[in-house]
């Protein structure tokens, strides 16, 4: 058998269930193990113990929350539907908020789902590329004509992250040492996580800052995004919008999460 | 001497060493440790940016550096992955490196990663294959790496030669270096049933860049390379005999999981330097 196929044989069956027969006729008889299995379990078993390490380490408040048993059950669903494809183990639990929004019963699962990203968004923060924030003194040197076409790039650690309050109390009762337990409050929150000074922050998002914030870093300009906000809350004022901008402008500043600003071209 | 023996050789300057493991970063920062260079595994620190690397940066002002490396899958028949290989590369110009270093094992096929150290067939058509890639490696990383021998619980009916054999042809062919893990050579030992000193007598001195120990878990019917535990008596008997024979190299301890307090870790790392001195004292 030629050295593909060999290692084809050999993956397969520390993917599957039980071992491939073919592959285990090519092994040599161990030395004490009455059966070849029980010492291929060591890769076999193995695989299936890394991944749950992997996951437990990027997941830690939702392997507390699920307890072990089940968290067990979703790296085994998670692992069959998407075996890692990465060198770094450090992405390979990257997909899991996908994957629970998209697979039942992890989907209907508010809960579950708002742990898992606002875990991962807090992982990639974590180590996210580097950049120099920039200082709001910049502002100063822009002409009031050019305010409209201002649009602004994000340090790579701001990620808003779509959450639940429970799913956050959760959080902050592990890291708390505190028994965590599933809120009732289920309400929809958004937060904005990002790094600052090698620390990873996060604080909740108004829905008016939120979608400021996710359109600044879409790429709109400061114009657009005013025009944007008011298009979305007509019950507001129009003449609002600017001031709550600069308002959010500035904090972003303030929190070192802007890293560059310039006119976009005409 | 040729070229190649003079560059292994430049890089065999005595020292001891521990693996950098960030729950030991506390202490690392706090206060020199006596520690002559850190290993770090690569791939923990090929990320964009944030702490990890900071932390790097800090240590390595410190102290020299070698590079391990748990995914570079040269014995897999999958094309090599250029991505990981600038990623790797793009590493060892910030780290300066006094070794890089892999395992020979593959990782997956099928672009796929098990995330494990899988047992390379010894066979011809096998080491062909390594030698190539190995070959094509250092090239496009500008420098010899060196591979170490992995603990494996299985082996091949269809191998053609041993380990030892295999790995001292690769070095010689491929122009490569070598990292002897005096502890996998134990575990394999143990459970392929082979004499260990006898392999270690097979292999080229001259190509061995670094020496890993480390503890393992003993299942009775096998034992695993799990770095949890403390080294063991037959693996420093071992590792006292690879210094008597192979003469100094740099050394160091593996250690993974079960994290003892890190003065411990220093004891062993001084238990390891008075096992050299009293074998290089025998030896003059």
């Amino acid at each position: 058998m030629k050295l593909a196929e060999v290692q084809s044989l050999f993956q397969r069956s520390v993917l599957a269930a039980e071992p491939d027969l073919r592959l285990l006729a090519l092994l040599r008889p161990p030395v004490r193990a009455t059966d070849i299995a029980e010492t291929f379990a060591v890769y076999h078993d193995g695989y299936r113990l890394r991944m749950a390490e992997f996951l437990a380490n990027d997941y830690p408040v939702l392997r507390e929350a699920l307890g072990e048993v089940a968290f067990g059950a979703m790296v085994e669903s998670y692992s069959s539907a998407h075996p890692s494809l990465f060198r770094n183990a450090r992405w390979f639990g990257a997909g899991l908020p996908q994957f629970l929004r998209a697979t039942p019963p992890y989907s209907d699962d508010a809960f579950v789902c708002g742990l898992a990203a606002l875990e991962a968004a807090l992982a990639q923060s974590f180590d996210a590329g580097d950049s120099a924030p920039l200082p709001i003194e910049i502002l100063g040197v822009a002409r009031e004509e050019d305010w409209p076409r201002l649009c602004f790039g994000f340090d790579e650690s701001v990620i808003v992250v779509e959450t639940t309050a429970a799913a956050l109390a959760a959080y902050e009762a592990f890291h708390a040492d505190e028994c965590i337990s599933e809120a009732p409050d289920g309400a929809e929150i958004a937060l904005v996580v990002w790094r600052r000074d090698l620390d990873v922050n996060y604080r909740a998002l108004e829905p008016l800052e939120r979608l400021a914030l996710i359109e600044a870093r879409a790429g709109a300009t400061f114009g657009e995004i005013c025009a944007t906000l008011a298009f979305s809350y007509p019950e507001r004022g129009a003449d609002e919008m600017a001031p709550a901008a600069g308002g959010f402008l500035a904090r972003w500043f303030a929190d070192a999460m802007i890293v560059s600003a310039a006119p976009a071209p005409e | 001497m040729t070229g190649s023996d003079q560059a292994a050789r430049s890089s065999r300057a005595q020292g001891f060493g521990l693996g950098l493991r960030p729950v030991y970063y506390p202490e690392i920062l706090a206060a020199p440790q006596p520690v002559d260079w850190f290993e770090i595994i690569s791939e923990n620190y090929m990320v964009p940016g944030g702490r990890p690397l900071a932390t790097l940066d800090r240590i390595r002002a410190d102290y020299p550096m070698r590079m391990h490396g748990v995914s570079l899958s040269i014995a897999s028949t999958d094309p090599l992955d250029f991505d990981y290989l600038r990623a790797l590369k793009k590493l060892v110009a910030r780290v300066e490196p006094e070794l890089v270093s892999d395992h020979l094992a593959w990782t997956g096929v099928h672009c796929l990663n098990l995330h494990d150290l899988l047992p390379a067939p010894l066979t011809r058509e096998s080491l062909d294959h390594c030698v190539a890639r190995v070959g094509r490696v250092q090239d496009f990383l500008g420098r010899r790496i060196a591979l170490e021998n992995p603990s494996t619980y299985v082996a091949f009916a269809g191998d053609e030669m041993s380990e030892a054999d295999f790995l001292a042809e690769l070095a010689q062919r491929a122009d490569c270096l070598l990292l002897l893990d005096v502890n996998n050579v134990h575990v394999s030992a143990f459970n392929h049933g082979f004499d260990a000193h006898a392999y270690l007598d097979r292999l080229p001195r001259e190509r061995v860049a670094q020496i890993h120990v480390a503890g393992h878990s003993d299942l009775g019917t096998h034992k695993i390379d799990t770095h949890d535990h403390p080294v063991c008596d037959d693996v420093w008997a071992l590792f006292s005999y690879v210094q008597r024979t192979f003469g100094p190299i740099p050394a160091m301890i593996e250690r993974d999981d079960r994290f003892p307090p890190f003065s411990e870790l220093l004891e062993e790392l001084a238990h390891m330097r008075l096992l050299a001195e009293a074998e290089e004292r025998e030896a003059a």
